[in-house]
This record gives C-alpha cells, structure tokens and sequence, in this order.
C-alpha cells in the first residue's frame, strides 16, 4: 500500500482500470488455454489463474452490485449485533474474525470429495461449473441469506421461510432441513468408513483423537481456563505424534487389533455420535472442534501452497467419454445434470444457508460485510474446490478409477482391477497398482471410493513433491486421510447434536417435556432417533453390493441443492415483497437453474428406465432376478439380491419425498409472489425496523481512505469502536 | 524490517486469539466496564465455564 491518498472508493483512476483490464485479460487467456487444449496435457497453474481473476473480478463488480444495488445495504442502520449486544450470542464482532469463523463452519470435506468423483468426467465440466456456480448462485445465495437473515434478528432459515412463504412452505423446508441432515450425516460417514476400512495406521490416528480430545477438554475446563490457543497447540502436536505412531503400528503386531471391518467401523461411529450428542460439550465436542479447525485451515492453507510451489501438471483430459455416454464407473448418469448434483459444496451448497442464518448474522458489525464475508468466504470454499479438483485430476488416470470405481467393477485383487481398468479403456498393470499401494503404505487402493483416499493420494503426491521427497509419501498420505475424518467427524457428532435439538425442538410442540434440555430420557431418546436415521443409511451404504458412494451420493447432492432451492425461493420471495421485482433475476435465475438440475436429476433417479441411474429400474430388475432365483452380479447371493430391491426402494422412495418438497415450496412460494405483484395482496415483510447506527466499521478487508476518515471521527470520541477495531490503526 | 515483522506477528496472534475466542474473557470484562462499572464480574474459570455450558445447548452446525 502506498502512504500517498489513495483514491476515493469507486473513482476511476487510469491505473485502477489497467489494473482491471489486466486481471480480465490474465483470466479470459487462462480460461481459452483450458478450454482449447485437447489432447495436451494442461499446468494446474492454468486452473489458478482461471479461478483466482474470476474471483476477483465477481468479488468487485457483482458482489458489490448485489450489496448496493439489489440488497441496498445500509451502513447507517444498526445491526442485530449492535442493537442486540449482550456480549453472548449477538455481538459486534470484527469483519476478519467473524469470516474466518464463517468460513470454518462452512467449510468441510463436502469440496473436497464432490470434484474428486466428478473429475471421472474431466477436469473442465466441474471446474466451469465450481467457479461460475459460486459466482451467480453458491456465494450469492450464501450472502443474500446471511443478509436477509441479519435484517431479521438472525432468524433461521425455517422461520424466514414460514414467515415470508407461509406455513406449508414453512413445514416443507423444514422437513427438508432434516432430511438434508441425515442423508448429509451418513454420506460423510461412509466417506470415513470407506477411508478407514482395512487401514490400521489411518484407523489408530483417528482412534487417537478421542482421548486426546478428552485431554483437551479437561485441560480447558480444569487447568488452564480459556487458554484455547495453547490447548490447540499441544492437540496439534499430540495429534501429529498420533499419525507417526500410525506408522509404527501399522508395522507392529498391533496392526490387526486396528484393522476393522466396514461394518465394524458404522459401529464405532454411531457409538460416538450418541456418545457425542448426549455429553457435555467441553468433554468431546469442543475440543474436537477447534483441533479440526486448526487442521482444517492449516491442510488447506498447506494444499495451496504445496500447488503453488509444485505447479503439478495434470493427467485428467478436459472432457472423457464418460461426459457423453454417462456410463461412468464412479457415478452413472449424464452430464447434465449429474456434475451439478455431485459438486454441491464449492459451487452451490444450500447447507451454508443455514449458518448464514445461524450465529453469522448475529455478529455481523456493519450491514455492508455480508459481501465480504457471506460472498468472500464462499468465494473461498470454491478455491478449496478447485484445489481438490487438481488434486484428483493429476493423479494416473488407470489408478484414478482403480481406486473409485466400486468393488463390483473392480474386484478385490490386483489382477481383477488391472483387467477391469483396460475394460474401461485405460491402462495400469498389477504391478504399478501394488507399486501404488505400498507407496503410502496401505494393504489396497482398489475400490477405496468416496474421494478422500483418492485425494488423499494426490495431495500426499503434492506435498511430498513440495516438502519432504518420496519417503514422507505415506506419512502425507495418512495426514490427508486423518485431516479429512477429522473434520468430517466433527461435522458428525454437530450434526447429530443440532439434528437432535431439532426433533426436541418439534416434539416439544406436542409434548412439552420432550423440549427439555435436561431431561434425560428425552435427550438420550432424540439422540438414539438421530443417530439411528443416519445410522442406517450409512449401514446400507456400506454393504451395498452395488457400492454405497454411488448410490448415495447423488441422493446427497440432490438433497443439498435441494435445500438451495428453498434458501433462494425465499430470498426471491423478499426480494419481490419488498418491492424490487426488476432486481429479482438475480436470486431468480440461480433458483431456476438449481430447480431445473435437481428436478432433471430426480426425474433420472425416479424415472430413469436403465437401472445403472434409475432406482425403480433397478429395483425391478432385481425383483425379477429374485422371482426367478437367480444371483446378477455384482450381487453374490440372494441375500444381496433382495438387500439390492430394499435399499433401491428406500432411495427411490427418498428420490420422490424430496422431489416432492422442492415442488411444494416453490408453487407455495410462486402463489405468494403472483398474489403480490397482482395486487392482490398487501406485502408484509417480516423485517425488523431500521434504527440508526453508532458504530463504525470498514466494509472490506482493507480500510478505504473514507474508513480512514471515519477513525478519526470515531477517535475525536462521535462514535463507538468495536472490539478488536484497534489493530485498524496500524494499518 | 523487524518493526514490520513484530507487527506482523502481533497481528496474527491477535488475529488468532480473536478468532479461537482466548480473547473473550478480556471483551465480556471491557462489556461489564462500560455497561455496568460497579457491579462484580466473574472470575475467568466460572465465565469460561459458563461461556462453554452455554453450547451445551446451542450447537452450531458445522458444513461439509
């Protein structure tokens, strides 16, 4: 930064324009290379540059029209967090620590494993699709919620759905919200079951968190209150140590006591779900959670650089012939819509509206921050999307569907994958599969679905190229897998625990007791319900004979987009109530786009008559196998047969249900906005009236030379500061 | 040099104890001081303890 003035915000200047046309030329150039090379093989730099000067070009003139223009964010009005203070849950809290709390609670192993299966189609539908998602649809609907939401006190989605749709609306998106939540629950668990079955190093290290979290726990609470940064630290450590002595038992007589089976490992998790939704929180749940967060920004911090430093080249083609022909190993289905459902989060992710409106908006300082922390923090998760989809994509293409074709392509040893992967048209012999495995120290590799040893594998090929040559190659590898279960767990036992209150939540409406926090019998009962629904899911993904991920997955992404679909019909309905219909398009095409993937996909998953996609179809075909006596493969048995005709029931069942409740909220939703552009209806808005400001507070990252001003204001006594403000007058 | 290293570093720890919430003790204290100067405050062990009670039964989502 320059100590001469700069220039007031939005002025022109012929070096800010230059500036501007170099990053729209930089990013138009990056973006030909990657669409025009075929047959070439492609620099991951390419993918940076796309992303990074999209994003910043989306961050100043689309963000920042959405805020002024669409929203009219109002500096001069007080935020809950000002109106509200009661140091608790509403309170001022700094713009950079209020994103990098929002961007934790965002952020999981959702961008990280959605690329890693869509990359079977190539690098480019998702990348196109991760990156201008999250500019018209994902980080816009995360900042319109959180907007929305703060002028509303912080109301949940539900409330703003009930309260500005009505009941039936109301009811739908609840439900949805819980139904998101147990398919959401269960497929992260399977991606951790299926990364931890057979693996004795990864299953110690992550065996190991629990007593070190109990340790974290009692140290917080008894020995050094509030002293987080340090209990993190020796976490951290102890943490590490854990993944090396990994190593050393992974080599000892000790292996077998920690080689657990899949269905094994669903017992242990659902264990530690109720365990962790029926404890106090200071003894599991806390500690565990800032030990993942730390893990979580320093592994992603640590990807980017490993990238930056290695510039990797990529072995993925742009577009594979599974793009067309849809008959993909890893996910069965076209194209369109299948890429947009298996990337969810990092493009569009409906689950983020519910911490924008969560505690985000309650600590929101200044009305104009929603850009930078409901659209920048989005922004962010996106890069971390395409961070995994290079990851997956420099991987050896024969190895890459080894690994994430399921066992009833693969089979179980080397020579069965080898054959099975020249079927599809590429090419790894036994050998280099073994060669592979060993690399990282793991017994197998073939059919490790769900994308984290996948990724797991590129980023341990990433880093050991950056820091620590080969021979760190199967400690990285164990890292990724124990950063990836770490905080997949902890969005695990959160889950549960909010999934539980929900249900006290509904139930106390009917019985009053049940809402109780302290009563026993009706929190160990809500929890055993929550984690029996995600429980049983995650028990029929696992022995699935025609594998969990692919089956499950997509049911995920439907119900994850599904619930974008409700956050965007509500912020369109606002936006039409309040007046500005001419600027509705703006959550309206995303929310027509979104439906129009979400339906097209339930349509394949319902209606679809190949039973590879449609799950009607597939439970037909079985049925007639099992009138007839006779075992199709991959299923082995008739026990698997008839398991096959169950589990395709229950996920078509499911595939209606939330067909069913995106229909539902947007006709509700579609009445109330013809209702009040007709005329026929007095719009009434749910928000909370304006009351003027004391308080002051840059917008953006860096203070304007209008914020500047402001301080000085601020310090000649007129205004209020904020907490953690001070550091400003460095700057 | 250094002086732009220290302040850097001092930034990143504040940063960082501002975000792993090590600092609410010092801001609930600044909050009483203003809001209600003579009446007692909490010791840090019962405001920790009490500030980590209080997610006992507000839980917040974590995303994937």
């Amino acid at each position: 930064m320059t100590v001469t003035s700069p220039p007031a915000s939005g002025r022109w200047t012929p070096r800010r324009i230059a500036v501007w046309a170099a990053v729209a030329l930089l990013g138009a150039v990056a973006w030909g290379v990657l669409a025009l090379a075929r047959g070439e093989s492609i620099n991951a730099a390419w993918l940076i540059v796309a992303a990074l000067c999209s994003y910043a070009i989306a961050y100043r003139f689309y963000a920042r029209f959405i805020a002024n223009r669409v929203l009219g964010v109002d500096d001069r009005r007080a935020t809950p967090a000002e109106r509200l203070n009661n140091d608790a849950d509403f309170h001022p809290t700094d713009r950079r620590v209020l994103y990098g709390h929002h961007f934790a609670a965002i952020a999981g192993a959702g961008p990280l494993v959605g690329p890693v299966l869509a990359a079977q189609m190539g690098y480019l539908p998702g990348t196109i699709w991760i990156i201008f998602g999250v500019i018209f649809a994902g980080a816009v609907q995360d900042m319109v919620t959180l907007f929305f939401s703060m002028r509303r006190d912080g109301k949940s989605l539900g409330q703003m759905a009930r309260e500005e749709i009505g009941p039936l609306g109301g009811v739908a998106a609840l439900l949805a919200v819980f139904a998101i939540m147990m398919i959401l629950l269960a497929v992260l668990a399977l991606v951790v079951v299926n990364a931890l079955a057979a693996s004795p190093w990864g299953t110690f290290s992550l065996a190991m968190t629990i007593p070190i979290a109990l340790f974290m726990g009692f140290y917080l609470r008894v020995l050094r209150p509030g002293r987080v940064i340090e209990t993190t630290a020796i976490g951290v450590s102890l943490l590490l140590l854990a993944i090396v002595l990994g190593g050393v038992i992974d080599n000892s007589s000790l292996a077998d006591a920690f080689t657990l089976s899949p269905k094994t490992l669903v017992a242990c998790l659902v264990i530690y779900g109720f365990a962790a939704s029926v404890l106090p929180v200071w003894m599991l749940l806390a500690p565990r959670d800032y030990l993942s967060t730390f893990m979580k920004v320093g592994t992603i911090g640590l990807l980017a650089v490993g990238i930056l430093v290695t510039l990797p080249v990529l072995q993925n083609e742009a577009v594979t012939k599974f793009a067309s022909s849809g008959k993909g190993p890893v996910f069965a289905g076209p194209l369109f819509p299948f890429v947009f459902i298996i990337i969810a989060c990092g493009a569009l992710s409906g689950f983020h509206s519910l911490i924008a409106s969560g505690t985000t908006p309650k600590m929101i300082e200044k009305e104009s921050q929603v850009r930078m922390i409901g659209y920048g923090a989005m922004l962010t998760e996106s890069f971390v999307a395409v961070m995994a989809m290079i990851a997956a994509s420099i991987l050896d293409r024969g190895l890459y569907f080894a690994m994430n074709a399921p066992a009833g392509v693969v089979g179980t040893t080397v020579q069965s994958a080898s054959a099975a992967v020249t079927n599809l048209g590429f090419t790894i012999t036994p050998d280099q599969l073994q060669a592979a495995a060993q690399a990282v120290q793991e017994q197998t590799l073939i059919a490790r679905t769900g994308g984290a040893p996948t990724l797991a594998v590129g980023m341990s090929t990433i880093f050991s190229g950056a820091f620590g040559g080969e021979a760190l190659k199967a400690f990285w590898y164990h890292f990724a897998i124990m950063f990836e279960a770490l905080f997949i767990l902890t969005t695990v036992d959160a889950g549960t625990r909010v999934g539980r209150f929900m249900l006290q939540d509904t139930l106390g409406n009917v019985w009053k007791p049940m809402s109780r926090p302290s009563w026993r019998p009706g929190v160990y009962a809500t929890s055993a319900v929550v984690v029996a629904a995600w429980g049983y899911f995650l028990y029929v993904g696992v022995t699935d004979p025609l594998g969990g991920i692919n089956q499950l997955f997509p049911l995920f992404g439907i119900a994850n987009q599904l619930l974008a679909a409700v956050a965007l019909t509500v912020a369109t309905t606002i936006l039409i109530k309040s007046g500005r219909v001419r600027w509705a398009w703006v959550t309206a095409v995303p929310l027509a786009w979104d439906a129009a993937v979400t339906l097209s996909a339930s349509w394949y998953k319902i209606f679809s008559s190949d039973p590879l996609i449609g799950f009607f179809a597939q439970r037909d075909k079985y049925q007639a196998a099992l009138d007839a006596g006779k075992v199709i493969p991959p299923a082995k048995s008739l026990d698997d047969v008839s398991q096959i005709v169950t589990n395709s029931t229950v996920d078509g069942v499911l595939s209606i249900l939330f067909a069913a409740l995106i229909i539902v909220v947007i006709v509700d939703a579609a009445r109330v906005w013809a209702q009040t552009l007709g005329g026929r209806r007095e719009p009434v808005l749910a928000e909370t009236p304006a009351e003027p400001s004391r308080l002051w507070a840059p917008s953006g990252l860096f203070p304007t030379a209008e914020d500047r001003a402001r301080q000085a204001e601020q310090r000649a006594g007129q205004l209020v500061g904020t907490r953690g403000s001070h550091s400003e007058e460095e700057g | 040099m250094t002086a732009w290293a220290g302040r850097t570093a001092s930034r990143l720890l504040w940063y960082l104890r501002e975000v792993m919430g090590e600092n609410a003790y010092d801001h609930y204290l600044e909050h009483r001081r203003r809001g209600h100067p003579d009446e007692p405050v909490l010791s840090r062990r019962e405001f920790e303890r009490r500030r980590m009670d209080e997610r006992d039964t507000h839980p917040e989502t974590r995303c994937c």
